[in-house]
């Protein structure tokens, strides 16, 4: 199994990060849209299987159109609700139960536009999938206080994987909950939410405890309690965040060992994929970049993502088995980047 | 400009939607690529889509053809746009070209800035009043159902401070006089706002502290500065406009660099807001004077709410108001600042 091959260099790409902020600031922010392209062609062109490397198709107007439609649609949103009470609470549903179609949109999106040897990428995710598994999965966690994020990372990850098609081969991945709740074990994560809950009902517990007793003194109970709360929350929040981070990295590494690609001609396993991220270099790259990039005033930012990129490729394995010759793309339908460019306003990423 | 290429390119072609590479070669003409096998002419004169890596030509009709070397400068010139060719001679890494870029950028940055900041007063003419005020008034409701509460004054009072505030609003000449609202906050303390377009909120706390009318009149004065000059518009407009520069330049990229420019924005912001505030407090001076107020009743006040801000902060006051320097998350001036430029104006 190989790494995959990334041949950008900082000071090539030096030069096409620094045309893109003159003309994105001459043009007042419209260029952008082309910049962007730049730069993910850059990437794209620059990562390599077998000596092959990717492509990417989008163009800076249709990602252009896209912003400035969904610019249109927020204005005219933002002013509607000004003027109707009330209205911001039905721009929310509306959202809510729009979001999904904005998620497989911009991931169809996004994977249409990258090809590998002339054969382009695809999203095949459904409307009720999405909205369970991207939207509803999240919430449900968070009120799980966190103990079925590990159930949820699998429905969402497996389901992310599995959608994704080369041309007519699909992406598939084999996991089982367990592993992912072993994985939040040893990382940390579960053993963290355990510890930091138990402090919170024993604090309680001994709390309320005390004002049976000494009702008068609540004040000076509180008080003696809050040092401690102040040290639980400095302290633990700090160390769920972290492990959380390293569990999302383990369960990466599992997910990407665990997929493979099936050819749709003869049904065989055409790739295997790996994933040897490490959580203490990927923290220490990440630590490092937004110090160094500050500090020279941004200068050094295409440096820091050429080195972010290069770990995250030499990280990914893939074992190529038999004819990449055989594969086949019959969609030939163009897209546009509404979905695509809406979601990245609002901030949704959608990413493993 | 050559316009063919005689020469065939070799390579790999592929045809749509299939990951076959089949040997082939190419011959470029006018900007657009014949493909041979052998011999034999498959594709006659097809249309470039784009050049990746210099070796990727994306043909139409979802053809792709690879070539084995990458694509000469002669080659890349007949096949790529001009406009694009231009864009890449820009992306060369090339000392001279990255000093010129650079300062072009720092020139266009820094001219963007004061452009901003030279028109956002004349800018905010151009808004809409009558948004503005849709602006003030939602947000005196959100207000109303977190920090606000109903007043719990005498009538009678809340009549009194209404009636005497006419004569400041007929010296104003505002297009349109404000409303002022009186409300309890146990969070706001002794305060008042100047929402924008209006209206003016007063607590009850504020009204305790201050009881005379005419200190009263004078915080009241302050908050027609700012409804006048369209404080909150401008500070609106400006932010606005920087935060498109900043993102210009550093939120191409979706580092954690963006959020940091953020929180620089934000910074500035404030002292904005405190320069903001020093403006409103002169024209209020100047408001007081032509009713015939006591300027001096806008000092007095000022000392009251530094003195309370004071006791509630529990700083030692000969500290406290003699403190002229505002931290920088400050959104006004420190008491004491205020009290010294109010008293130089005064003289």
């Amino acid at each position: 199994m190989k790494g995959i091959e990334f041949k950008g260099k900082a000071l090539e790409y030096f030069g096409i990060w620094l045309a893109n902020i003159l003309l994105t600031v001459v043009t007042i922010g419209i260029f952008s849209a082309w910049a962007k392209v730049r730069r993910l062609r850059y990437f794209y062109n620059n990562t390599n299987i077998l000596e092959n490397s990717f492509a990417y198709h989008a163009t800076g107007w249709q990602i252009f159109k896209g912003r400035l439609i969904a610019f249109v649609v927020i204005i005219i949103l933002g002013i509607v609700s000004s003027y109707i009470p009330g209205f911001s609470f039905v721009i929310f549903i509306i959202i809510f139960f729009l979001s999904p179609f904005i998620i497989n949109s911009s991931l169809r999106f996004n994977a249409r536009m990258v090809s590998y040897r002339n054969i382009r990428f695809n999203w095949h995710g459904n409307y009720k999938q999405t909205l369970l598994y991207f939207v509803l999965g999240p919430v449900i966690s968070f009120f799980s206080l966190g103990f079925l994020q590990p159930l949820f990372t699998k429905f969402y990850y497996t389901y992310y994987a599995n959608n994704h098609s080369y041309g007519t081969s699909r992406f598939s991945a084999d996991t089982t909950i367990k592993q992912y709740y072993i994985d939040s074990f040893k990382s940390g994560f579960l053993p963290a939410l355990i510890i930091f809950y138990s402090i919170i009902v024993y604090t309680i517990w001994d709390i309320a405890n005390l004002i049976e007793w000494n009702f008068d003194y609540i004040d000076t109970i509180f008080n003696d309690y809050s040092n401690g709360f102040e040290i639980l929350f400095f302290i633990m929040i700090p160390i769920i965040f972290i492990t959380n981070f390293i569990y999302r990295i383990f369960a990466r590494n599992m997910l990407l060992r665990a997929t493979i690609l099936s050819n749709s001609n003869n049904n065989e396993i055409s790739a295997n994929f790996g994933s040897t991220l490490n959580p203490a270099t990927y923290l220490w790259i990440i630590i490092t970049n937004a110090i160094i990039v500050p500090i020279t005033l941004g200068l050094m930012s295409p440096w820091a993502q050429i080195r972010f990129y290069k770990y995250l490729s030499y990280s990914t394995k893939i074992e190529i088995i038999g004819d990449l010759n055989i594969f086949l793309d019959t969609e030939k339908k163009n897209l546009s980047s509404l979905g695509e460019e809406y979601s990245e306003m609002e901030g949704i990423e959608v990413n493993i | 400009m050559k316009s063919i290429s005689n020469k065939k390119i070799d390579g790999d072609f592929f045809n749509p939607g299939s990951s076959k590479a089949e040997t082939a070669s190419i011959v470029i003409e006018k900007s657009k690529v014949s493909i041979f096998k052998g011999e034999e002419r498959l594709y006659h004169l097809l249309k470039v889509q784009s050049v990746q890596n210099e070796k990727s030509i994306f043909l139409e009709n979802g053809i792709l053809f690879v070539t084995k070397e990458k694509l000469n400068e002669i080659d890349l010139k007949l096949l790529i746009p001009k406009n694009e060719s231009l864009l890449q001679n820009l992306d060369k890494f090339k000392l001279k070209n990255v000093l010129i870029i650079l300062l072009i950028t720092i020139m266009l940055v820094i001219g963007y800035r004061y452009l901003f900041i030279s028109f956002s007063s004349t800018l905010v003419y151009l808004f809409p009043y009558n948004w503005e005020k849709k602006i003030g008034e939602s947000t005196y409701k959100t207000l109303s159902k977190t920090l606000l509460e109903k007043s719990e004054l005498p009538e009678k009072r809340i009549t009194e401070i209404k009636d005497k505030s006419q004569k400041i609003f007929k010296h104003s000449k505002l297009y349109k006089n404000p409303e002022i609202k009186f409300n309890k906050s146990n969070i706001l303390g002794p305060n008042a706002l100047a929402l924008p377009g209006g209206p003016i909120i007063i607590t009850d706390d504020l009204v305790e502290l201050l009881k005379d009318d005419d200190l009263i009149l004078s915080v009241i004065a302050h908050e027609i500065a700012h409804i006048k000059e369209r404080h909150s518009l401008q500070q609106i407009v400006e932010i606005a406009g920087l935060s498109s520069i900043a993102w210009m330049i550093f939120g191409l990229d979706e580092s954690i660099l963006e959020e940091i420019v953020f929180i620089g924005i934000n910074i500035w912001g404030l002292k904005k807001s405190r320069d903001l505030e020093k403006d409103a407090d002169i024209i209020a001076l100047k408001l007081l004077e032509k009713t015939s107020i006591s300027k001096t009743s806008f000092i007095l006040a000022i000392e009251k709410l530094t003195d309370h801000y004071c006791i509630a902060t529990k700083i030692e006051k000969s500290v406290c108001m003699n403190e002229v320097k505002s931290g920088w998350l400050s959104t006004h001036p420190s008491g004491a600042e205020r009290l010294k430029y109010l008293r130089k104006n005064i003289n």
